[in-house]
């Protein structure tokens, strides 16, 4: 049995589509574009000592509230921290959140939901239905009990928002395995007993792929916003270290919206920028993934 | 069918079982009981009021006696009392739910609408200017906390230009008309909708493009059958499975509501009773809410997976 | 918390700075636009209880921290603050004399003053009211401010005389609080029924200016006249009460001309003082910002390092640049001058002595300190990382925690959870109100000494200060109380901010001030009207 699947994916075989993947998205403009703009991101907010020349806690109360200037690009906050700085630094926090808090439940998901979805039968009734108990619980609830036992940090807020949003993506996996675990070729595929986790692996993943990027694109932004609404209840990042979300939560006020757009406008389009990216990464992945589609 | 049916409803039932211990439970974790939140920070509430109190909302019983009691009365229908305003929680369930109802439902329905539409367009005209437009909308939508979205609609529509009422779910004092209901209606639901135009809209784009590239879509336009034929026949059906288990996801939320856009909006839903029952930890509301919305999830979920089977028929339930 | 203060960061703003250059604290701030000659009829909508920590659904006023601004149309107290907090008037009751230890209150009631279903009010009512109030049944702690009184005698209709075990005087303010609720329609509850009773939601019957009509659940309570008010029916038809639980929302509600009243931080305040149509009303918040310290931590027990954290912080510039001097500063709790006596330290900012201090005290500063706090509004998050400058200026490192009222209650009673907290707390209208903040008996998790201050010269202070009748030997005990806490800060007193409400134009005869919780003087809202 073990030959036969030798036979059936030499490793030479496998290795030679995912260069033909790399090759095809290199030649993608928009992919390629997206991955420039987010490794920019990634890199000024690795490198933020380098490319800021303040402090981003330093507070100057004499140089408080200044529009754009060239001393200050984006101007300065109430307490006159620099804000061009403070968006360099948020960063750090945004993007870890930001991409671990997805990979958490992205993992989630494929695991949880391939399983559920290939193996059927009791496998699937215990997976979904413990799905289905995640998925009853109101997350602000959720927030308000784990602020409780664990406290704000970084860690946690990574931990609760990977934990708590991988039950929608998981059902998109399983119905989607669910559909492609009946045609031919992976019929074929087990007929000719092809072990079960190789088929998972090789053919059903790259079917779900789809729905994977698209969720996590969209859960970048959602779990980028969401630290910012965490902090409120004792969860996430606390003062005075800046995130995007928490950046943009001054505009929580019609003042500043109106007559200080220089507060919120920078991580806005930070933001922005970071989700759109990652969604070009997405889709040339997907494009490049997709043997039919014209590159 | 049938079987599958009725098993996943059994199932159900030590499910809901679990899930209200589950939830019951949270109240031991989390920071401040009820008293804690019925003083002001800086009231003092003497020991024997602060015991009296207690009494009364049952916190000096032990925990399995007062879940027991939940329990049971849970099962005559009766959901308890709220701690903040006194009324039973079914009847402050009741009084939210029509609000919510109206708010999330035209939003989810316009939101489903529009994104297919606009999912099946952009996969068609894949990379064309339109799918570029609407992919920086959809982001745009989706990266812009809703509550800066609320305050920036109802400074301009209500403020600024002064089309529009400025929260609400109706003019105070006067007698109910639809103008009036409905010109309270079109900012929340504008902005929840566009949330789940943008999600939508990716899945859908997404999930059609999977098709498109299909040999037998590829085959019946390369045969010269109509474009708009072969997508509505063809590869709509087949892009569906992902756009309804978003759907199905999205069911509860018809009963739970949005928590943040009732807030800011004021309208009388079931999102904002939940969220003023968190802050003021008022358990029989959260843990009411919470039950009620667990029956939805579960229903919805089932009828989820009994639709996956029509839609594609490949698909087998066991 | 509606307690809590709802101010924001300032601007270099003279409009305001005008305003208040007129207001000598406490000082109340009336629409100036008001004609005698106009008004009549039309129904006044407000946002009289907003926000997160709002409860404009709390129905029940015993139990209330605050909302009591709304309480007050439908109910009614025997007595009132005038507007300028400085004395107590009458309201229900009509006069009242005490004996000179203050432990007999004789009540002169108001003849004619009927309930709002035509009941007449007498003391019967005032006596149930009382007693309901004070057994703790009713869980509340405005009642369990009347535990000392033994025995409660009606003489007459129009006449209750109370009898107290201990003299107190500060029954009177008690009396702000307190709402009168009729015996005919409640004397078959019992208290504790009568707490999660849905009487106060369903049709409530006050002796107030306006009476019950409607509630709409999650959406507002709308009053309308009573005509038999004994004040004389009110000039507006009814009076609303409009829930916004975002704030920000009902400013722009406000400023469309949706309602008519919201309550300002400092930003929306410097945000309408420019626009027309609308009033800016401000005055005094009468809460003290502070630092409250641990005592039971070794570190803090010592007084040098409770003075280094006063030296470190440079508070006249916190109050000039982020409150845009809409703060006044606090050296000890009071800031009103009858209570403030003269040769208090003004702990100037000074590094070098801080530093000093500390060292002194053998201060080990590589254990960060935490401060605990409940505000969550921005003003306050940039007060505190200005703080944590200060500080680390001085070699201290200090988080910041917040959390939300509910956690906060739980948490800051065990000292042990805890190093500082930054809180407010009311510092009047009573001067006695810190009592419970201060007195060694109150140390105890129940209770509101969350300090641990134990001082046998405050205890002895506080109980004589109850104790005397006459205004000016009392106020002499109070800046003793203040001239210890200046010296010994148990608290970081800091600064008294300015609360701000925003009101449309339209309103005639408004008087609006800021008080702790709301409320407890004589606004005479019957006069309230809109012009056309």
């Amino acid at each position: 049995m073990s030959d036969r699947t030798d036979q059936l994916g030499p490793k030479d075989v496998v290795r030679s589509p995912a260069r033909e993947v790399i090759r095809r998205f290199m030649r993608h403009k928009l992919a390629m574009t997206g991955l420039i703009v987010f490794l920019v991101i990634t890199l000024m907010a690795v490198f933020a000592p380098v490319v800021t020349q303040y402090d981003p806690n330093q507070i100057d109360l004499r140089a408080r509230s200044q529009g754009p200037s060239l001393d200050h690009w984006f101007g300065t906050d109430r307490t006159g921290r620099d804000l061009y700085t403070r968006t360099v630094y948020a960063g750090r926090i945004s993007l870890l959140v930001g991409v671990l808090a997805v990979a958490i439940s992205v993992a989630l998901a494929l695991i949880l939901g391939s399983c559920a979805g290939f193996f059927g039968g009791k496998t699937d009734t215990v997976i979904m239905r413990f799905t289905d108990v995640m998925m009853t619980f109101p997350p602000v609830v959720i927030f308000v009990a784990v602020a409780a036992a664990a406290g704000p940090g970084l860690r946690n807020t990574i931990l609760v928002i990977g934990l708590l949003f991988w039950m929608i993506p998981c059902r998109l996996v399983r119905a989607k395995i669910l559909s492609v675990r009946e045609t031919e070729y992976i019929t074929a595929a087990r007929a000719i007993g092809v072990p079960t986790g190789r088929i998972v692996r090789v053919h059903a993943i790259p079917n779900v792929l789809d729905v994977i990027i698209v969720y996590a694109t969209l859960g970048i932004a959602n779990a980028i916003l969401l630290e910012a609404g965490l902090s409120f209840l004792g969860v996430g990042i606390q003062p005075p270290t800046s995130s995007w979300g928490n950046m943009l939560n001054v505009a929580r006020n019609i003042n500043i919206l109106e007559s200080e757009p220089w507060l919120w406008i920078p991580p806005g389009i930070a933001i922005v920028l970071t989700v759109l990216a990652v969604n070009l990464i997405g889709d040339g992945l997907r494009d490049a993934l997709d043997p039919r589609s014209r590159l | 069918m049938g079987r599958y049916i009725l098993r996943r409803l059994l199932i159900a039932i030590p499910i809901l079982f679990a899930i209200t211990l589950i939830v019951f439970s949270i109240q031991l974790l989390s920071p401040g009981d009820p008293l804690n939140a019925y003083v002001p920070p800086d009231f003092p509430l003497p020991e024997a009021q602060r015991e009296a109190l207690r009494h009364q909302l049952g916190l000096d019983q032990p925990f399995f006696t007062r879940y027991g009691y939940w329990l049971k009365e849970t099962l005559q229908g009766n959901l308890g009392t709220s701690i903040r305003t006194h009324e039973t929680v079914v009847n402050s369930i009741r009084n939210r739910a029509p609000a919510t109802l109206l708010l999330m439902g035209t939003a989810l329905t316009i939101g489903t609408a529009l994104g297919v539409l606009f999912g099946v367009v952009a996969a068609v005209r894949q990379y064309s200017v339109l799918d570029g437009i609407l992919t920086v909308f959809a982001f745009l939508g989706i990266s812009t906390p809703v509550y800066l979205t609320g305050l920036l609609a109802l400074y301009i529509f209500a403020l600024r230009l002064g089309w529009l009422p400025a929260g609400g779910y109706s003019t105070p004092g006067q007698p109910f008309s639809l103008t009036d209901r409905l010109s309270h209606l079109i900012l929340p639901a504008a902005i929840i909708a566009v949330n789940y135009i943008a999600q939508t809209m990716r899945y859908t784009r997404s999930a059609m493009l999977e098709v498109l590239g299909q040999d037998y879509v590829r085959t019946a336009r390369a045969k010269g059958l109509d474009d708009r034929v072969v997508i509505a026949r063809h590869a709509f059906r087949n892009a569906l499975l992902p756009i309804v288990t978003l759907i199905g996801a999205s069911v509860p939320a018809l009963i739970g509501g949005a928590i943040f856009i009732e807030s800011i909006f004021g309208w009388p839903g079931v999102g904002r009773l939940l969220l003023s029952g968190v802050e003021a930890r008022d358990y029989p509301i959260i843990i009411g809410i919470t039950f009620m919305l667990a029956i939805v999830t579960l229903i919805a979920n089932l009828i989820t997976d009994v639709v996956y089977a029509f839609v594609d028929p490949r698909i087998r339930l066991d | 918390m509606r307690s809590r203060l709802r101010l924001s960061r300032p601007m270099q703003w003279l409009g305001i700075l005008a305003l208040m250059a007129g207001l000598i604290a406490p000082s109340v701030a009336i629409a100036q636009d008001a004609s005698p000659s106009a008004g009549g009829g039309g129904v006044l909508v407000g946002a009289w209880d907003v926000g997160p920590g709002g409860c404009p659904e709390c129905p029940n006023p015993l139990q209330a921290g605050a909302g009591f601004t709304w309480y007050e149309k439908y109910f009614s107290k025997l007595m009132l603050y005038t507007p300028d907090f400085s004395s107590i008037e009458g309201d229900l009751a009509e006069s009242w004399e005490l004996n000179d230890d203050a432990t007999q209150y004789t009540l002169h009631l108001r003849d004619g003053v009927t309930w709002h279903d035509g009941e007449p009010f007498t003391s019967a009512d005032v006596k149930f009211t009382i007693e309901l109030a004070a057994n703790p049944d009713s869980a509340s702690y405005i009642g369990a401010k009347f535990a000392g009184v033994s025995s409660i005698e009606t003489p007459d209709d129009l006449t209750v005389v109370l009898h107290l075990d201990k003299g107190n005087v500060t029954l009177l303010d008690a009396f702000t609080f307190l709402v009168m609720l009729p015996e005919h329609a409640l004397k078959d509850i019992t208290p504790a029924d009568l707490t999660t009773s849905t009487w106060w939601l369903d049709n409530p019957i006050g002796t107030g200016p306006f009476k019950w009509k409607q509630y709409e659940p999650g959406q507002y309570i709308e009053l309308e006249a009573f005509d038999d008010y004994w004040r004389g029916r009110p000039k507006l038809d009814g009076i609303i009460n409009r829930f916004f639980p975002e704030a920000g929302s009902a400013v722009i509600a406000l400023q469309a001309g949706d309602i008519d009243f919201t309550y300002l931080t400092l930003d929306e305040a410097n945000g309408l003082q420019d626009t027309e149509g609308f009033t800016v009303l401000a005055g005094p918040s009468q809460v003290l910002n502070y630092l409250g310290f641990d005592l039971t931590d070794p570190r803090f027990a010592d007084q040098r390092v409770r003075q280094a954290f006063m030296y470190a912080i440079d508070r006249p510039t916190i109050i000039e640049q982020l409150y845009g001097g809409q703060a006044t500063l606090a050296n000890c709790a009071y800031i009103l001058p009858q209570y403030v006596p003269d040769g208090l330290n003004d702990y100037a900012q000074d590094v070098d002595t801080a530093k000093q201090l500390l060292s002194d005290a053998g201060f080990d500063a590589s254990q960060p300190i935490e401060i605990l706090t409940y505000y969550a509004d921005q003003l306050s998050s940039d007060v505190l990382v200005t703080i944590q400058q200060f500080m680390a200026d001085v070699g201290v490192t200090v988080d910041i925690r917040a959390v939300d009222v509910p956690t906060y209650n739980q948490v800051s009673p065990d000292p042990a959870q805890w190093d500082i907290v930054f809180a407010g707390a009311a510092n009047g209208p009573d001067p006695d109100v810190l009592s419970t903040h201060w007195e060694s008996i109150e140390a105890n998790p129940s209770n509101l000494n969350r300090s641990g201050i134990k001082d046998a010269d405050l205890d002895k202070l506080f109980a004589e200060g109850r104790q005397t009748v006459d205004p000016d030997a009392r106020a002499q005990v109070y800046q003793q109380i203040c001239k210890i806490m200046n010296d010994q800060l148990y608290w970081a007193p800091l600064w008294v901010p300015t609360r701000f409400g925003g009101a449309s134009a339209k309103i005639e005869n408004f008087v609006w001030v800021p008080a702790p919780g709301g409320g407890r003087y004589y606004d005479q809202a019957e006069l309230w009207s809109l012009a056309s």
